[in-house]
């Protein structure tokens, strides 16, 4: 790396510091042989995240052809020319010249044992333990910490130190102490914690995390799973955090909104009962992904069966597959049950809401229950799907292109059902029409098709004399409402479009492999990152034209920084979330795929 | 309203000519900017000082009309929000224009007439409608007056705003026929209720359907009527006709013009304005030579006319901004001038801002406060794009003091005492912890100060 001259002079004067505080601060001499990170924490801990594999990380992301794309961005070229980076490589240099070789070399030596950070309930205190092979280096990284404190404070002064049983600690800071244990570096902000992680290296007299029987099985089943070495792993004690009281939220049986009771309920649920959640993220050159797994009991569910199944643990069906799909998402949920039994789920605020709506919606209905004879219609199988919309061969043409979206349910009783929600939707759409005409609005002609077996309801926007060909309409021209009714399947679409093409698609019926692959799948998700950029690609003069009114840009800046915001999109491919319970197991997956090419 | 003590008129409208006691200096030209725009950074005034202050008046004037480019660009953010169809955003659109524009004489006018011709969303509740009566005023902001009331007559915004809408044969409605002498043209006692009535039938049958002006024939008194001593089978042009004959109009928008550019008191007597009421009906009322006569005037460089005004909440932040080529949320600015009293599409009634005292009580003299700081705080808020210690450090300006005597050169009216710099200077210290938030707080402190509400 190249050394600018205006970083010489502070580069002297690190260094001077680095070879004072070197000077002052030799290292004990070896004691004990070799140790894991978990042996020396107290069982106290209850958050413990192990980073092994580092030198491998950060080849990873030096390689990345991504890496070459960020840097051939304009905006990377803007960073490093405006000196916002200047302090940062008078840092790297400074590391190097300290551990006197290249930093990624450095870290890679550094890190050879793996870093590990835990938080300690007893202590209220934070760890952080670096094991290296290399002890030299690690004083070498002791005297750049020590010199990098120095230089903080403007002057050279003595390090404040203390001695415990034969090892000196360094202040870093007002908080921060730092000791050096044969192999290990320990930095912690709490000198207790620091005394018992010394204590338990020279005695190993006390019980450690690695002793504590919760720790023990949660390692056991993270190393059962792990099919490939996790970058980093850890392990949350969340039945200590739980009675200790410091997640209040979890500790709450109702929560407020009804929408992330739908999401996450479950999810929740289970974080009041479980003892632990263990977590494993793994990162390659596809991209990177994070999975939260915990312990689970059948027990835990009431009153949520509505979320995990009644009397089996029920499936969410595949994901719809459109054209340009923009996300997807299905679900096992029965929305009925949740809905009846919201007093024992959702605050008391919440469900006054739910009251309210339920009286409306049960008018809306023609005196049915919503909660039971509408929502009850439907199976448990929620699936939503949003695509883009190509407005190329279609006038008028709205000025923000919105992405497109639709609900798949499964009816119970199709011939039943049918009529009445054809007749409720057309009672809908007339009621739009009225509240539109009063406030000069759009109105929505009805109209009915038939596709194969299928039967639309269809209602589109009809534009005034001037609006027919016009190329940036009002918003509402995003949408067509339309209700289809195929076999089993009711979808509820915000055009026509997708109502046609969802109608088009077989029923799935999943079988054989695909049934057992997704037997336990609870909840799946899939974000379309490249779909995303075509949808902001698309509304590019809209989204400039917001940036230049919030931020006061010319429309040369503004264009710039959207523009950099799409490369950004671009770089993504797409991101999913899954949620697999079983009896024993609630696995919660994320994973988001980078577009190397 | 107190008398003025008389004014020579004719050296009141002279052409100003700088001499040694009265030299073109950066506080005239500075005045120029904030009265026929909003405000100059201090290379504009330096760029105006190396000219002649007739020539800088005619430059200001020759602009009337925007720049394609600018022009496309600023239409295509309020098409942006007509696009969502949220009519409460529509004037970050406009603020966008005030702080951009290289047109600022052609904003002002379209500010002042949109004071005049007060429309308010809150009644017309389209935005569409308010954008395109916004595009109307710019288009003859300093152009023909009889165009101008012509084209406003039949503005559907306008229309829905004074009940022209139901105005049916049986029905006259006489709101847009009374404001049109009253309040846009002759002033009140310059005509009779018998002159609104007969006023109000030359408009029925002007209606709006689909949004848009049209005259319905069968809704039309197609009678003969007699308005202001004329009478004829007048339809709504030609009553707006005899009503830009009456010889009381030219005196009337005079005295408006003096209070918006020149002084909102005290009051001018009418032998002062009336050479500036004689150039505007010689030119057959065009709006342009009567300004460019008021703007080059001894009058507007004396000292009857400089920090003579209250600043407007819109001349406030818009002024502070420009000063230093400052940019901001437009959207924290439009709903910040909304709170304080002059929401851009928001009069508060037909007779628009009462201007003058009235920007000024307890609790806007707050809220103004309230507003700069607010955008201030705001880190989106960029000067020449950048931070506000990047920007003055540039300028060679590295303490509190130098910061001082910067803005009183750019951004006020009249000149600081020393106590009130020192006072400033001691409070501040630019060299301190977070010289950016220092720096802002200063600014803060001195757009806060009662010489600064004086424009």
């Amino acid at each position: 790396m190249n050394t600018p001259r205006s970083l010489l002079l502070p580069l002297r004067a690190f260094l001077l510091a680095v070879v004072l505080s070197g000077g002052l601060l030799r290292a004990d001499s070896p004691r004990l042989a070799d140790c894991s990170s978990s042996e020396l924490l107290p069982q106290t801990v209850v958050a413990f995240a192990e980073a092994s594999h580092i030198a491998q990380a950060i080849e990873t992301l030096l390689d990345h052809p991504l890496r070459q794309r960020i840097e051939s961005l304009p905006a990377y070229d803007e960073v490093a020319k405006s000196g916002s980076l200047e302090q940062f490589q008078l840092g790297v240099t400074a590391f190097e010249a300290s551990m006197g070789k290249p930093w990624q070399e450095a870290i890679k030596t550094l890190t050879d044992g793996g870093v590990t950070v835990a938080a300690d309930s007893s202590s209220q205190g934070i760890a952080i333990l670096i094991k290296s092979s290399d002890v030299d280096m690690l004083q070498r990284l002791r005297g750049f910490l020590l010199a990098l404190r120095q230089m903080g404070q403007g002057k050279l002064s003595a390090v404040e130190q203390g001695d415990y049983r034969g090892f000196t600690a360094y202040a870093l800071s007002k908080e921060l102490k730092l000791a050096i244990l044969d192999h290990w570096l320990l930095i912690t902000n709490k000198s207790d914690l620091g005394k018992s992680i010394i204590d338990q290296y020279l005695d190993r007299k006390n019980e450690s995390l690695h002793s504590s029987e919760t720790f023990s099985i949660a390692r056991n089943e993270r190393d059962a799973q792990a099919s490939d070495p996790a970058f980093v792993s850890a392990y949350v004690d969340v039945a200590t955090i739980r009675s200790s009281g410091a997640a209040k939220a979890l500790s709450n049986e109702k929560i407020d909104n009804p929408v992330v009771e739908v999401l996450l309920g479950g999810v929740l649920a289970n974080l009041r009962n479980t003892s632990f959640v263990t977590a494993a993220l793994q990162a390659d050159i596809t991209g990177v992904q994070l999975k939260l797994s915990s312990p689970h009991k059948r027990d835990w569910e009431p009153p949520r069966e509505y979320f995990f199944g009644e009397t089996q643990h029920a499936a969410a069906p595949s994901l719809l597959e459109v054209e340009d799909r923009l996300f997807a998402i299905s679900a096992h949920r029965d929305l009925s049950q949740m809905w009846l039994r919201s007093g024992d789920l959702l605050s008391d605020k919440a469900n006054d809401g739910i009251a309210k709506a339920d009286t409306q919606l049960s008018t809306f209905f023609s005196g049915r229950d919503f909660g039971e004879d509408i929502l009850g219609a439907l199976e448990s199988d929620v699936q939503i799907v949003g695509k883009a919309q190509d407005f190329s061969e279609v006038l008028p043409r709205p000025a923000i292109k919105l992405p497109a979206f639709a609900l798949q349910f499964q009816m119970k009783t199709p011939d039943e059902t049918t009529s009445e929600l054809r007749r409720v939707f057309q009672s809908f759409i007339g009621f739009l029409n009225v509240v539109g005409a009063m406030n000069g609005q759009p109105q929505l002609d009805l109209g009915m098709e038939t596709l194969g077996d299928a039967k639309l309801v269809t209602a589109t926007y009809v534009p005034s004399r001037d609006q027919r060909d016009s190329m940036d309409a009002p918003i509402n021209f995003n949408f067509s409402p339309s209700i289809a009714f195929a076999g089993k399947r009711i979808i509820f679409s915000s055009t026509t479009q997708l109502a046609r093409e969802l109608v088009s698609e077989p029923e799935v019926s999943d079988s054989g492999n695909v049934v057992s692959e997704r037997a336990t799948r609870n909840t799946d998700i899939l974000f379309n990152a490249n779909t995303l950029k075509q949808v902001l690609d698309d509304n590019q003069s809209q989204l400039v034209a917001n940036n230049m009114l919030e931020k006061g840009h010319d429309k040369q800046a503004a264009e710039a920084e959207i523009g950099l915001l799409l490369e950004l999109v671009g770089m993504f491919k797409d991101a999913t979330f899954q949620l697999d319970v079983s009896d024993d197991e609630l696995l919660l997956d994320v994973r988001l795929h980078v577009d190397g090419e | 309203m107190d008398r003025m003590k008389p004014l020579d008129p004719q050296w009141a409208w002279q052409t100003f000519a700088p001499s040694n006691e009265r030299p073109w200096n950066r506080a005239l030209a500075a005045h120029l900017y904030r009265r026929a725009g909003f405000g100059a950074s201090v290379e504009m005034l330096d760029e105006a000082v190396s000219r002649e202050p007739a020539e800088m008046v005619r430059q200001l004037m020759a602009q009337n009309f925007e720049a394609n480019e600018f022009r496309e660009t600023a239409d295509q953010l309020a098409q942006t929000i007509l696009a969502s169809g949220d009519a409460k955003k529509l004037s970050a659109a406009w603020v966008y224009r005030l702080l951009l524009t290289p047109t600022q004489l052609l904003e002002k006018a379209t500010l002042f007439w949109h004071g005049h011709f007060a429309t308010s969303a809150e009644k017309v509740n389209d935005a569409h409608m308010m954008w395109d009566q916004n595009r109307l005023l710019r288009q003859h902001a300093l152009g023909s007056f009889p165009v101008l009331v012509q084209s406003i007559a039949q503005d559907p915004a306008m229309l829905i705003y004074l009940d022209s809408a139901i105005n049916r044969k049986a029905h006259p409605n006489e709101n847009f026929a009374r404001e049109l002498m009253e309040l846009f043209c002759l002033g009140e006692g310059n005509y009779s209720e018998r002159d609104v009535q007969e006023l109000a039938r030359c408009f029925t049958g002007w209606e709006v359907k689909n949004k848009a002006f049209r005259k319905n024939r069968y809704q039309h008194d197609t009678e003969s009527k007699s308005i202001l001593g004329s009478s004829g089978d007048y339809d709504g042009e030609d009553g707006v006709r005899v009503v830009l004959k009456q010889p009381f109009l030219e005196l009337f928008l005079a005295r408006k013009w003096y209070r918006f550019f020149i002084s909102d008191e005290p009051e001018p007597s009418d032998e002062l304005l009336q050479p500036l009421a004689n150039v505007f009906r010689e030119h057959d009322l065009q709006i342009a030579p009567a300004l460019e006569m008021l703007l080059s005037s001894n009058l507007f460089f004396s000292e009857h006319a400089i920090g003579r005004k209250i600043k407007s909440p819109v001349e406030l932040v818009v002024g502070t901004l420009r000063g230093l080529s400052g940019t901001a949320n437009t959207q924290v600015v439009s709903s910040g001038l909304l709170q304080v009293g002059q929401g851009l599409f928001y009069p508060p009634n037909v007779k628009g801002w009462d201007g003058g005292r009235a920007w000024i009580d307890s609790s806007t003299l707050l809220g103004r406060a309230n507003l700069i700081g607010k955008i201030l705080d705001d880190d989106v808020t960029r000067f020449s794009g950048q931070k506000l210690t990047d920007y003055l450090g540039d300028r060679g300006i590295t303490t509190a003091l130098e910061a001082i005597e910067y803005f009183e050169q750019c951004l006020f009216a009249l000149p600081l005492d020393d106590s009130t710099k020192s006072r400033l200077s001691d409070t501040f210290s630019v060299t301190a912890a977070e010289p950016e938030r220092q720096l802002r707080s200063l600014l803060h402190a001195c757009s806060s100060l009662p010489q600064y509400q004086l424009g």
